[in-house]
């Protein structure tokens, strides 16, 4: 008879013992499965939040410095400052991206004030703000056509416009634009509705006369034709100070357009430029690479990187993770002390059967064996019984957990600087005018789930554990002649 | 010619306690040998001796021709020998039939008809069986085995007079028309008197007394 002929009769045999054995492996596997599973899910939901948060650095002028400050006298109004480091241009961004590995894209963007006219020369009927102005429109509508202005946002490549990477516009129809395209626009979907207009067709931007007019200019000189590309939606509710400056009614177009409008920019370049990085973790060695690169002056710039604020953000997720790395421990610990408590005592036990089976002339390998496939064999039922309740256990409690501290870590993000408030709502420009958007959070998207991996993961460290403990057991008894033995028997 | 040969033992329980003193014997294949003497004279060590569960202090034991250690103790206990215990040790989680075929190399049933278990019998709970019907299955184990050699130690001791004349019934003719060479530990006069040769042992001497 073979030894795994034995083991199966004496599993289907001795069921109180096998049963009993079966729930200490159930309990153990299910628990070791769901804080891994509960892990993993932390881990996740870390990378998600070091994602949505932390794989942006923001490149912009270093103007606090007042060295950097160049004054020029400006007609009869006086001097115009302006930062004399080197300016943010597309070509800067394009000289880091293609210097250090590891960024996906950049998009540099600059915010102005236009007036936009259809090609009949009205100008555009604009999106009134179920919010109030706040005496701001009141305010405005003494100044013409300065109260027509809309929010034109120059930028280098829309597809990686933090509008549209935080999910809060989604191009509708159309395409994005690159700095290589010749007088693009971007408009909401609702503004084109609104005035009839559809992608393929032309608009103008302008200076408002009311500008125009305070610096000596003639606002027809800086109509700029623009060819409307795309049409987004936003996903969520924003508000403006003012509301014709709200995200409905912005134009999204390059920097060119923008100067060919507002003239009076001078020479002024993009704001800010913002790098989308591969791998949130490597934020902090790419900031250093910018920072060395030789052709960069890196006084003349200040690196904003979220790293330490995704750090604080992920710090409930990191405890939890920490404590379930020392939970699984402790478990698989004391579950392999049990287990071998349990399995030495069944061994006493069975010294009998043991010293017969030696005396029949079986191997002491064969007997080991057979105690180990006895032991295995309820560990394959336990083990895949333990997919299914850890599962339902991870859910629960580690869904529960999670939520906790992915709650704690929204809250923690809505203090972050950068890109959310601590009303929750999210600014992609910091600037005063700019549209804020009602939070979506998206980092409390969390799914705990025992993965294949982790199951084979645990079958294999289970049956390591396994077999230890069964040679730990059998140990004693196989050290015995086989007379000790029978003696031990009489 | 002997089957076995004890050549020269001597045992000592922790260097000290000479339980076996240079005992010399010979066991022939076909016969049937009784060893008896005192308790803890050293009879079961003895048995354990030639069954390959220990090794000798000194001296050597042969099968065959061949030295036991030269054999491997474990591969002399699967393919020589069978034992039958006093106390039957069956496995308790296997039915007389299973029990059979754990070391058996020949076919179980007709083994356990010949020592008197029915077939519904052979597939019960061994430990539903009486003491005698379980020494049964313990001969009819070794029986099985096919081995040339039968150690039974005391193997009617926990039996009934009928019963044990039935087990010893069955002992013998193992020896003689089986041609095994059977080899029984025994304080019972009854047996030892059926053996064809019974070997005394007394003060870690052994002496043939009959045969």
């Amino acid at each position: 008879m073979s030894f795994l002929h034995r083991a199966f009769l004496y599993v289907t045999r001795k069921r109180t013992k096998s049963f009993l054995l079966f729930c200490i492996l159930l309990g153990i596997a299910t628990l070791v499965l769901s804080a891994a599973a509960i892990q993993s899910a932390a881990g996740t939901a870390a990378l998600n939040v070091r994602q949505a948060l932390g794989g942006i650095f923001t490149l912009q002028q270093n103007t606090s410095d007042p060295d950097k400050w160049i004054s020029t006298q400006v007609g009869s109004f006086g001097t115009r400052s302006y930062y004399g480091g080197e300016p943010l241009t597309d070509a800067l961004a394009r000289r880091i991206m293609d210097g250090v590995a590891g960024i996906r894209g950049y998009n540099a963007t600059y915010t102005g004030y236009t007036v936009p006219v259809d090609a009949n020369g009205n100008i555009l009927e604009l999106l009134e703000s179920e919010d109030s102005d706040g005496g701001l429109a009141s305010l405005l509508a003494g100044l013409g056509d300065f109260g027509s202005t809309v929010a034109t946002v120059a930028a280098t490549n829309t597809a990686f416009d933090s509008y549209f990477t935080g999910g809060y516009l989604n191009l509708t129809e159309g395409r994005h634009f690159t700095a290589a395209d010749e007088n693009p626009a971007i408009i909401s979907a609702e503004l084109a509705a609104q005035n009839g207009l559809q992608v393929g067709d032309r608009i103008t931007l302008r200076m408002s006369e009311h500008s125009a007019s305070i610096r000596g200019m003639d606002a027809g000189t800086t109509t700029t034709e623009v060819t409307i590309v795309g049409l987004f939606r936003a996903t969520a509710k924003s508000t403006t100070l003012f509301s014709n400056w709200s995200m409905d009614n912005t134009i999204f177009t390059t920097l060119e357009v923008l100067k060919a409008a507002r003239p009076d920019m001078g020479d002024e370049s993009f704001e800010q430029i913002q790098f989308y990085v591969d791998d949130p973790g490597e934020l902090d060695r790419i900031v250093r690479d910018v920072n060395a690169l030789p052709d960069l002056d890196p006084t003349d710039f200040t690196v904003s990187v979220d790293s330490s604020d995704v750090d604080a953000v992920t710090r409930p997720l990191a405890n939890i993770d920490r404590l379930l790395s020392i939970f699984i421990a402790l478990t698989l610990g004391v579950g392999a002390a049990v287990l071998c408590l349990v399995l030495s005592l069944r061994m006493k036990e069975r010294v009998r059967e043991s010293g017969i089976q030696l005396a029949l002339g079986i191997s002491k390998k064969a007997i080991v064996a057979q105690y180990l496939a006895e032991v295995l064999l309820i560990a394959v039922l336990a083990f895949s019984l333990a997919v299914v309740t850890s599962g339902f256990v991870a859910d629960t409690i580690g869904g529960r957990l999670l939520e906790n501290a992915v709650s704690d870590t929204a809250q923690t993000a809505a203090s972050d600087p950068f890109g959310t408030s601590l009303d929750g709502e999210f600014f992609a420009d910091t600037s005063d005018f700019a549209p804020a958007f009602a939070g979506s959070n998206p980092l409390t998207k969390i799914e705990v789930e025992v993965a294949p991996r982790m199951a084979a993961g645990m079958f294999g460290a289970g049956f390591l554990m396994i077999c230890a403990a069964v040679l730990l057991a059998a140990a004693p008894v196989l050290r015995m002649k086989p007379k000790e033995i029978l003696s031990q028997m009489s | 010619m002997s089957l076995m040969e004890i050549q020269a033992v001597r045992y000592t329980y922790d260097g000290r306690r000479n339980v076996l003193k240079s005992v010399q014997a010979g066991f022939e294949a076909g016969k049937m040998y009784a060893i008896v003497g005192p308790s803890g004279c050293g009879k079961t060590t003895l048995l354990s001796l030639l069954g390959g569960l220990d090794s000798p202090t000194e001296g050597k034991i042969l099968f065959d021709g061949q030295g036991l250690e030269t054999i491997g103790l474990a591969v002399h206990r699967k393919n020589n020998v069978a034992f039958i215990f006093q106390s039957y040790n069956l496995i308790d989680y296997l039915t007389p039939q299973e029990n059979v075929a754990l070391t058996s190399r020949l076919p179980p049933l007709p083994v356990l008809e010949r020592v008197g278990i029915t077939r519904e019998e052979s597939r019960r709970n061994v430990l539903k069986l009486s003491g005698g019907q379980q020494q049964r299955v313990a001969i009819a184990r070794a029986l099985a085995s096919d081995a040339r050699v039968i150690l039974a130690d005391e193997p009617t001791g926990n039996l009934d007079e009928d019963t044990a004349a039935g087990i010893t019934a069955v002992l013998k003719e193992c020896a003689h028309q089986m041609g095994q060479c059977v080899v029984i530990v025994t304080h019972s006069a009854g047996l030892a008197k059926q053996a064809d040769v019974v070997l005394h042992l007394r003060k870690g001497e052994l002496r043939a007394e009959r045969g």
